[in-house]
């Protein structure tokens, strides 16, 4: 019922105090969000305090959230922290612009050439198919425990990604815009520029959330296996330590980096992919 | 004649056994005549606009557009389909102006013609509106439109209003039939709504079941200009579709019995 009154025009000066209203209430609905979000997470850590203050569990495994949140400030405060969070991000950001780059290529020329489909596709299906994890360990013997065995470890998860969304995106490409355009007298290279690219960005875009998401996995594990820093190294540091505030002080950092990722990858497909319905 | 279509046969393959679609077609369309093809479905109706557009190869049969024989997809032709092909990463104002973007026409006389033509459909106001922001009504429409604006001389329609509420349906028909009578394209509309194709042409084509031959060529006598609610109250009305109907109906039991 509400959606219908909004539909419908009654003039002007109705029709800008609607959209006036509109904003206020989306203003106000995220404000309600937010503090909704806050609210949860006080409930959580604040008992989380208590039973670790009580003695409920053990403190030397849980630590607690007045230490790990003021080990976290003094972390930024001191610019301890900024190096690795430098290094994660770098390697997060190199590896997934090899990874959408190439498997962009290679989802394009698998797509139009047969001929390299049957010979490619099943060496990616069968790579596709293992855990990449397993082989990290090969990476850090080739390529080092520097920044590079992580890059190429993001790439092998962030490559078959996009490769597969790019892939299927050019097959299913709606068949009947072609059709449309043809009778209009379009060439091939209009065909591409009207049709077909516009469908590959928007599966590319699709395939932008995933990519970021096994990117910051990817960082993490290699820096977990071997490295001199980043959040990975530090959280295994940490564990040995058995300094476990530490460990959840990164814990909370990486849940709020990826958030903030997360966000902005939707960002970006909201204001790319306009024409879509919500 | 300005569409001959000589001895025209399809048949597709598939690993499951061909199937033929059309067989032995003969028809001459004169230039801007409007004529419906209506038989039960799947007996190649839509197969056989394809073939006039070049879409689909005939398997045997030739195809003459003014003289020429087909080959390729045809210049000046234009297609309205009965899927939405508008693309939806355009707004309105773009899809329309397509045609004339693929023929190279400059942006200031393209982005005119367009905003004559949706001024003109009624659509004013939403030329920046996006294909899923429409209703389906106005998605048909800004179709049609698309097709209009690069002037192409035959107009291919292949069940266009399906999708419709009879209401909106009702709208649209007279409004094709106010640009036919304006512009005098050669239109060849397909349809499986009888009273549509008699509202609509001057020639009413029934196909058989498939393989889809051709069962009967009908003149209406019903006079032009037309309103497409006058003409479903008028006597010749009922008595042209009772006549055609029994023929249909032949067909179409055809298609349930097997």
């Amino acid at each position: 019922m509400e959606r219908f009154k909004r539909r419908s025009y009654e003039g002007e000066g109705s029709l800008r105090r609607k959209v006036k209203l509109d904003v206020l209430r989306g203003v106000f609905r995220t404000v309600m969000r937010l503090a909704r979000v806050i609210l949860v997470f006080a409930v959580i850590f604040v008992a989380w305090e208590i039973i670790s203050h009580c003695k409920i569990i053990d403190p030397f495994y849980i630590s607690k959230p007045s230490a790990f949140l003021i080990d976290l400030w003094s972390m930024f405060q001191t610019g301890y922290i900024y190096k690795h969070i430098y290094a994660t991000v770098y390697e997060m950001l190199l590896g997934l612009l090899t990874g959408v780059a190439t498997g962009l290529i290679a989802g394009i020329i698998l797509a139009y050439s047969k001929t390299a489909y049957d010979l490619i596709a099943p060496i990616f299906a069968s790579i596709n198919a293992m855990p990449r994890i397993a082989i990290a360990p090969l990476f850090i013997l080739w390529f080092g425990i520097g920044v590079l065995s992580k890059i190429a470890l993001i790439w092998t998860t962030v490559f078959f990604i996009v490769f597969y969304n790019v892939f299927f995106g050019i097959k299913n490409v709606n068949e009947n815009f072609i059709n449309a355009i043809l009778v209009m007298g379009a060439n091939k290279r209009q065909i591409i520029r009207f049709v077909i690219l516009p469908s590959i960005i928007s599966w590319l875009l699709a395939s932008l959330r995933p990519s970021v998401a096994m990117a910051l996995v990817g960082a993490i594990v290699g820096e977990m296996l071997a490295s001199s820093e980043g959040l990975g190294w530090i959280l295994i540091y940490a564990t040995g330590l058995f300094y476990v505030t530490r460990v959840f002080s990164i814990l909370m950092l990486l849940a709020l980096i990826g958030v903030a990722l997360d966000y902005s990858v939707r960002a970006m497909e909201k204001a790319f992919l306009k024409w879509r319905p919500a | 004649m300005y569409i001959d279509i000589r001895n025209l046969s399809v048949t597709y393959k598939s690993p499951r056994g061909d199937v033929e679609a059309l067989k032995d077609i003969n028809i001459g369309i004169e230039k801007g005549s409007f004529i419906s093809v209506i038989g039960p479905s799947g007996c190649g109706k839509s197969t056989l606009l394809k073939v006039i557009a070049g879409l689909v190869k005939p398997t045997s049969g030739e195809v003459w557009i003014d003289g020429r024989k087909l080959e390729g997809i045809p210049q000046n032709i234009g297609f309205v389909f009965q899927e939405d092909t508008l693309l939806p990463w355009r707004n309105v104002l773009g899809n329309v102006e397509i045609g004339l973007e693929i023929r190279g026409v400059k942006k200031e006389k393209r982005r005119k013609r367009a905003l004559e033509l949706i001024k003109m459909a009624g659509l004013n106001g939403f030329e920046h509106k996006m294909p899923y922001e429409l209703s389906g009504g106005m998605r048909q429409r800004v179709a049609l439109i698309r097709t209009l604006a690069y002037d192409p001389e035959i107009i291919l329609m292949d069940e266009p209003f399906g999708a419709l509420d009879a209401q909106t349906r009702i709208i649209l028909q007279d409004e094709l039939l106010k640009i036919w009578q304006e512009t005098k394209k050669t239109i060849i509309f397909v349809t499986h709504d009888l009273a549509e194709a008699i509202t609509l042409s001057e020639i009413v084509i029934i196909l058989t079941a498939r393989p889809g031959t051709i069962k009967r060529i009908y003149e209406v006598p019903i006079p032009y200009p037309r309103f497409a609610l006058d003409v479903r109250s008028s006597s010749e009305f009922t008595e042209v579709f009772n006549v055609l109907w029994k023929d249909l109906r032949e067909e179409v039991m055809k298609v349930k019995a097997h």
